[in-house]
């Protein structure tokens, strides 16, 4: 079963430049629904698709055995404006 | 069964988008208590009884009980036929004479055979699907994703949708008012996994518009944040 930690870890080995990464897991522990932010600027000058397929192939075997997944990707300028 | 009656916008949707393929669909509206349609309705279902129209498909709908889909088609008299073909209006005729609609019926299978439509019929697609490459199985996906010029992947149908998120999604495209075609893949396993291929996408829903994939439910929720009117841009293109 995924833990949100297992899911970081992932993350943050594979993507590069990472600032932030936050995972939560929805199902209170179930391992079943994890909503992701991701904030780094390899997404700079990708659009949103592009940057959900970085995240995508970085969790590809993860994504596979979980129900849900929910995905925001952020550049460093992006995620300053949203938590300042 | 050869005229089929619609009960449902669902049933409609699936019958003339995703199942349709290329065949040559005709739609009859009609109602109980207009005179003409009585005759007409008997009219119409010999016409789908005969051989030379086997690969037609005869719908038929009851512009009272389904005026929705009367009001797609600005139904304003009954009887009223459409013919549509991958998704577009071939024909349309007013009124029960049965001459002057065998000879639209006819002037419609002219026109597609001349076309050149050599896509196998639905039956002896699943036959060959065991069989069937990577290629072809992309080239299949490839036209369902075409099916309508916005396409729906999803867990269930709209009116009963099996998931969240595909829930979430068809809630959004009704509330922009964007008509769209879909797909159920919790009906076809095949579909469902070679998609995920297609689409380079692990998850469901999927929208595609104009045979463009266009993400799942977050990315369609940050594109109507970036833009309001992000479908009715996108679908013009």
């Amino acid at each position: 079963m995924l833990t949100e930690e297992d899911l970081r870890n992932k993350i943050s080995t594979t993507i590069p430049d990472i600032y932030n990464v936050i995972v939560t897991d929805l199902s209170y522990g179930c391992g079943q629904s994890f909503d992701v932010v991701v904030v780094s600027n390899i997404f700079q000058g990708k659009n949103k698709l592009q940057r959900s397929r970085l995240v995508n192939g970085a969790l590809k075997e993860e994504i596979q055995t979980i129900h849900a997944f929910s995905c925001k990707c952020y550049t460093e300028d992006e995620w300053a404006k949203i938590v300042i | 069964m050869a005229v089929h009656q619609i009960t449902n916008q669902d049933e409609f949707t699936r019958l003339t988008t995703t199942d349709a393929g290329d065949k040559l669909i005709v739609l009859y509206f009609h109602t109980i208590w207009a005179e003409p349609c009585k005759q007409m309705g008997e009219v119409y279902s010999a016409i789908s009884d005969e051989p030379s129209n086997k690969d037609v498909s005869f719908l038929s709908i009851d512009a009272d009980s389904n005026s929705e889909i009367a009001e797609l088609f600005e139904i304003s008299a009954v009887p009223y036929f459409v013919l549509i073909q991958k998704g577009t209006i071939l024909k349309e005729l007013s009124g029960a004479d049965p001459k002057e609609f065998i000879n639209l019926l006819d002037e419609c299978k002219k026109f597609i055979e001349n076309k050149g439509a050599n896509a196998p019929k639905p039956e002896e697609d699943t036959e060959e699907a065991e069989g069937e490459s990577e290629e072809e199985v992309f080239a299949r996906l490839t036209k369902l994703v075409n099916a309508a010029p916005v396409m729906l992947f999803m867990k269930g149908t709209p009116s009963e949708p099996k998931c969240g998120f595909s829930r979430q999604l068809v809630g959004i495209l009704r509330e922009h008012q964007v008509r769209f075609g879909f797909f159920d893949i919790l009906r076809d396993d095949a579909i469902r996994q070679s998609l995920k291929k297609f689409s380079d996408w692990p998850t469901f829903p999927q929208l595609y518009i104009n045979g463009e994939f266009q993400g799942g439910l977050d990315i369609i929720k940050e594109s109507l944040e970036d833009d309001t009117e992000f479908f009715q841009h996108t679908i013009q293109q």
